[in-house]
């Protein structure tokens, strides 16, 4: 680790000349959670980090407009969690926050960073997929927005150019009548990375009936993914217990798991069907009451 | 209310505040003037031929001080706590990954983590051996020469004629259980500091030591020079667990060799990678199990084979599975019993010493076995267990009669079971056999452990116990503090015995060169014997002090009371002196106030041909019961409570007893449903607690201490044991609530979402450490 500059920049503008400026030699470090680690185990070797702590553009939760809620990148899990407006709006991102890590990971990792890590097993992903939510991305050429499932290529693979970083996260509000629904499942309770995540939402048309049904998978392909298939069978559908179990194994269809330290292959296949089917039982309970 | 004024209280520890405050000072922290540091260079392949070794480029790199290998060794090659096989540095062939192959020693970490890509090693790999069942197979490959067949040792006992048992049987069942390869996952690294000394050839060396006299004797032995060259000081121990034995020894004799021949201070310190890679593990067992039993439930015959992976080196193996052939059967009368243990040399990382010693994994099968037979049976697993369980006078599976202490293995099986509605709760839970959703069980699993060494070798402690002329007391024992509170059990019969107050005490650390050799602090023989030591001491300055204060109160000495920092008269207690004046008094005097205590366990006997004889001088018996939910859909394991029961003989401190619970219970739970090191062809391939799990403060279910207080006629104040029994009974317990709860019976350690789920685990072909790419 010897010999490692650290920038502070106090502005994007400032940030983007130290990017232009080291290129692919500089990470941005934002919570630090994943980087460090990775200095550590010497899996890469930056010449330069740039902290982006005291840059005010990427602080803040607020509403963008009307329709829309803005999370900027620094924004930490914990400060995520606890929002009134995100918890309000957009429930699922804030449970899936809630869940990452342990205390002193949430109070550091931000979204910002798990959103650029690009892991198939980021916890706020599956969450922001449901949510179609938008990456706004800052770059030489000025900021462009991404929507959320085009941003990830593969494992630790997305669409940032050199240069450029993620300025905030756009996210669709949505309103009263929609169920939302997340859970992730790990070795352990706390200080587990998932074997499996889902997320969820849907909107409400009455018991066991739902329109505009979104569902996301975490850590069972190389990007987390939307779950077209189980969407269509569900939506306009009614939706009994029994139809849940069916649709539940159609999540088959959608995952391509690996096998790795956590859990092979084929029992990721089978928890996908298992956590969605929990999933679409909450679901439904909820929905008795709508 | 208890009879004592400082015993059996709930005394905070005495390290608790430096501990949670930071300012305990640990190996890593020491700093002197012209401190090096090494840093090792490992082994490439688990087994495999050094055909060329290079390190001048290394040597080359400024700030790099020397280069150190097996040819700097002025003494012993290989050091071992039995047999002397392991090398200190390997000269021509690996038999493990954590092998050291050299040692760069520089100005800082930094260059000598870079001198150390500049070594060049040249291999020849090896063909290898990772499986005991293939290691004992006819025409396996030979991996040490003096050991046919791989059999590091083989322990047999015969008892009546098993064969005749299972003819009386009517029902005979066979069952094969495995266990896993752990890591003791203790929070500080191994790490050591040697100091050359003024004198020519000696040598002082700090560090995380679990026990300072197995380390001095190892570095004197590859110093080549004589023990009193070595002083060995330990300091503040960031856990161990069985764990910092051998293994520390071997980084001792490394820092030692490159402090002599530098001539300055040398420190290494073990990454979390490398301590996970280099230090020996807990041994994964392969358990064959044949019991008897009549239709009305009683135990006839017991037949065992048990392979035990040893890995590359001997280590403590002899001994962790000579206690398993012990106490193979559990706390049952068996009439016929037939066991052979053996240990099996494989190029698995080398597994030793750790809390529960081949306790642990004998106790899974046996008590896994006892909730199957009682099912065959059609009965209570409970009962089933209080039928044949030992009791007053019985006799164990080596012939010992239980008859020199109170057997109560019935007494904690039923405090433990009580305390989580066992009985109720088994039969309601049963009833229920969703596929779906979540489910709760209860379990329970029951044991009997020799206390302390048994015949596995010398058992003897000392202590030093001096009393100072303003009445404070230093008090120094041979054996170690290791986290498991010894400095404030000590200094608590220290009090008690002296009749000083509690916090006049101060406890040394342990070093080599002010107390006579004490033998290793393990076995959960710390309180047993070292406490007796203390106590003798003790006692030797409390008849001085007590002589004194005849004098001076114009008393007879017998009538006299010393206790709580004060000495009076027992008919009359106004007539009385404060402690610090009697020894003051003494000291004016002339008188001695210091002593060395030693303590020698009671003789004990073992027939290595038939494995009968009096294992150990007494025994301790516990019971731990789970209540869990499993989830039928992902396999989850949650321990929702866990109750306790523990006889300590005597309970010196109630709290550190209740916090021994805590700790052995949470790590019983690790070892059931989360933990295994993957080795994958010999490589260590679970580096960190990013994928090591062991059970988080969120995981740790709601524990109910229970302790049982039957006096021992040898240890202090009754005292026995405790550290140990607390850690070797969950993972059954649990194996059997998972049983009770969804009707899945595992017989293979961990307990984790795939196994409970499918039976089996499929993660056999492991990914690439990192989050993703796997």
């Amino acid at each position: 680790m010897t010999g490692i500059n650290v920038a502070i920049p106090k502005s994007i503008d400032e940030t983007l000349e130290l990017l232009e400026k080291w290129g692919p030699d500089a990470a941005i470090i934002a919570g630090g959670t994943d980087l460090v680690v990775e200095l550590k185990d010497k899996l890469k070797s930056w010449k330069a980090l740039i902290d982006i702590g005291c840059v005010p553009e990427v602080r803040g939760i607020r509403e963008a407009d009307s329709n829309h809620v803005w999370i900027g990148a620094m924004s930490t899990h914990a400060e995520i969690a606890s929002s009134t407006l995100v918890r309000d709006t957009a429930p699922v991102l804030a449970n899936a926050c809630a869940q990452v890590g342990s205390p002193q990971i949430r109070n550091r990792g931000t979204i910002g960073g798990n959103i650029s890590t690009a892991s198939p097993a980021g916890d706020t992903i599956p969450a922001l997929f449901v949510l179609e939510a938008s990456v706004e991305i800052i770059g030489p050429k000025g900021t462009r927005i991404v929507p959320i499932e085009s941003f990830f290529q593969g494992p630790k693979k997305s669409v940032l150019a050199p240069c450029e970083m993620v300025l905030g996260v756009r996210i669709p509000k949505l309103d009263k009548e929609y169920i939302s629904f997340f859970r992730k499942l790990g070795q352990r309770k706390s200080l587990a990375i998932s074997i499996v995540s889902v997320a969820f939402v849907a909107k409400c048309q009455g018991p066991g009936l739902f329109t505009d049904v979104r569902v996301a998978f975490g850590a069972v392909a190389p990007t987390v993914i939307r779950a077209r298939t189980v969407e269509n069978a569900i939506c306009g559908k009614q939706l009994d217990p029994k139809t849940a179990e069916y649709v539940s194994k159609l999540a088959f269809r959608d995952c391509v798991p690996i096998t790795d330290v956590r859990g092979s292959k084929g029992y990721r296949e089978q928890m996908a069907c298992n956590l969605l089917y929990e999933g679409l039982l909450s679901l439904l309970s909820c929905s008795e009451a709508c | 209310m208890s009879s004592f004024t400082v015993v059996n209280h709930p005394i905070s520890r005495i390290d608790a505040i430096e501990k949670v405050t930071g300012r305990a000072e640990f190996t890593d922290d020491l700093a002197f003037d012209g401190m090096l540091h090494g840093r090792v260079l490992r082994a490439k392949y688990p087994h495999a031929k050094i055909l060329e070794l290079d390190t001048r480029k290394a040597e080359e790199l400024p700030g790099v001080v020397a280069v150190i290998t097996y040819a700097d060794i002025p003494g012993a090659q290989a050091i071992g706590p039995v047999r002397p096989d392991m090398p200190v540095f390997v000269s021509t062939r690996t038999m493990y990954l954590g092998d050291a192959v050299a040692m760069v020693v520089a100005e800082t970490p930094e260059i000598a983590n870079r001198a150390l890509a500049l070594i060049r090693v040249e291999y020849e790999e090896l063909p290898t051996i990772f499986d005991v069942e293939e290691a004992v197979s006819e025409g396996a490959l030979q991996l040490h020469k003096d050991y046919p067949g791989n059999i590091v040792n083989h322990y047999p006992l015969r008892k009546g004629n098993v064969e005749e048992g299972f003819k009386e049987s009517d029902i005979v069942l066979e069952r094969t259980y495995t266990t896993q390869l752990i890591e003791h996952a203790y929070i500080e690294p191994e790490a050591a500091v040697a100091v050359p000394g003024a004198a020519d050839g000696t040598v002082t060396v700090y560090g995380s030591i679990q026990n300072p006299f197995t380390a001095r004797r190892h570095v004197a032995q590859v110093l080549g020079v004589s023990l009193n060259r070595v002083r060995i000081i330990q300091c503040a121990m960031g856990g161990s667990f069985g764990g910092k034995d051998d293994v520390v020894s071997a980084i001792c004799a490394r820092a030692a060799v490159a402090a002599l021949k530098t001539g300055r201070p040398v420190k290494i310190v073990n990454t979390r990678e490398e301590s996970i890679i280099e230090s020996y593990k807990r041994h994964p067992y392969v358990m064959k199990y044949k019991v008897g039993a009549t239709r009305c439930g009683k135990l006839r015959a017991m037949e065992i084979h048990i392979l035990a992976d040893a890995g590359s080196y001997v280590s403590m193996t002899p001994f962790v599975t000579w206690r398993s052939v012990v106490q193979a059967t559990g706390p049952y009368e068996v009439p016929n019993v037939k066991t052979d243990v053996y240990g099996v040399f494989t190029n698995n990382t080398y597994t030793g010493a750790m809390r529960g010693f081949g306790s642990p994994q004998i106790i899974f099968a046996q008590e896994s076995l006892m909730d199957e037979l009682a099912e065959e049976l059609g009965m209570d697993p409970l009962e089933f267990r209080l039928a044949n369980a030992f009791k007053q006078g019985s006799v164990t599976a080596s012939g010992q009669i239980l008859d020199e202490h109170t057997v109560s293995l019935v007494q904690v099986i039923e405090k433990a079971t009580e305390a989580i509605g066992y009985s109720e709760k088994r039969k309601a839970y049963a009833e229920n056999k969703a596929q779906k959703g979540k489910v709760r069980g209860v379990g329970f699993a029951a044991s009997y452990r020799g206390v302390s060494l048994g015949a596995e070798g010398v058992d003897a402690a000392g202590a030093l116990v001096s009393v100072q002329p303003d009445g404070s007391v230093y008090l120094h024992s041979g054996l170690a503090e290791n986290g498991q509170g010894l400095k404030t059990i000590f200094s608590q019969i220290a009090a008690e015995e002296l009749g000083c107050r509690f916090e006049d005490i101060v406890f040394m650390d342990t070093d080599t060169s002010v107390i006579p050799d004490s033998g290793a602090t393990v076995a959960s023989r710390s309180t047993t014997m070292g406490g007796s030591a203390v106590r003798d001491a003790a006692k030797k300055v409390r008849e001085v002090l007590l002589g004194v204060a005849a004098e001076l109160l114009n008393a007879p000495y017998e009538e006299i009371t010393a206790a709580g920092g004060k000495m009076y008269v027992n008919e009359d207690p106004a007539r009385c002196m404060e402690f610090k004046d009697v020894a003051k008094a003494a000291y004016g005097k002339g008188q001695l106030m210091a002593a060395i205590g030693w303590y020698q366990a009671p003789r004990v006997s073992w027939d290595e041909k038939t494995g009968q004889g009096k294992a150990y001088f007494t025994y301790v018996y516990g019971c731990q019961a789970a209540e869990v939910e499993v989830d039928c859909d992902t396999g989850q394991v949650k321990v929702l409570k866990v109750a306790a029961a523990h006889d300590v003989g005597r309970a010196i401190n109630p709290a550190t007893v209740e916090g021994q619970i805590y700790g052995g219970v949470t790590m019983g739970m690790g070892y059931g449903i989360l933990e295994e090191v993957e080795l994958q062809d010999g490589v260590t391939k679970t580096r960190n607690f990013d994928e090591y799990l062991i059970p988080t403060s969120m995981d740790v279910p709601e524990i109910v201490p229970i302790i049982v207080e039957n006096p021992d006629s040898y240890g202090p104040y009754g005292a026995k044991t405790i550290g140990e029994p607390t850690c070797e009974l969950l993972a059954p317990a649990i194996a059997n609530a998972v049983y009770n709860a969804c009707g899945k019976r595992i017989r293979r350690l961990p307990l984790d979402l795939e196994r409970v789920l499918l039976g089996y685990s499929l993660r056999a072909a492991r990914g690439k450490r990192g989050s993703d790419e796997a």
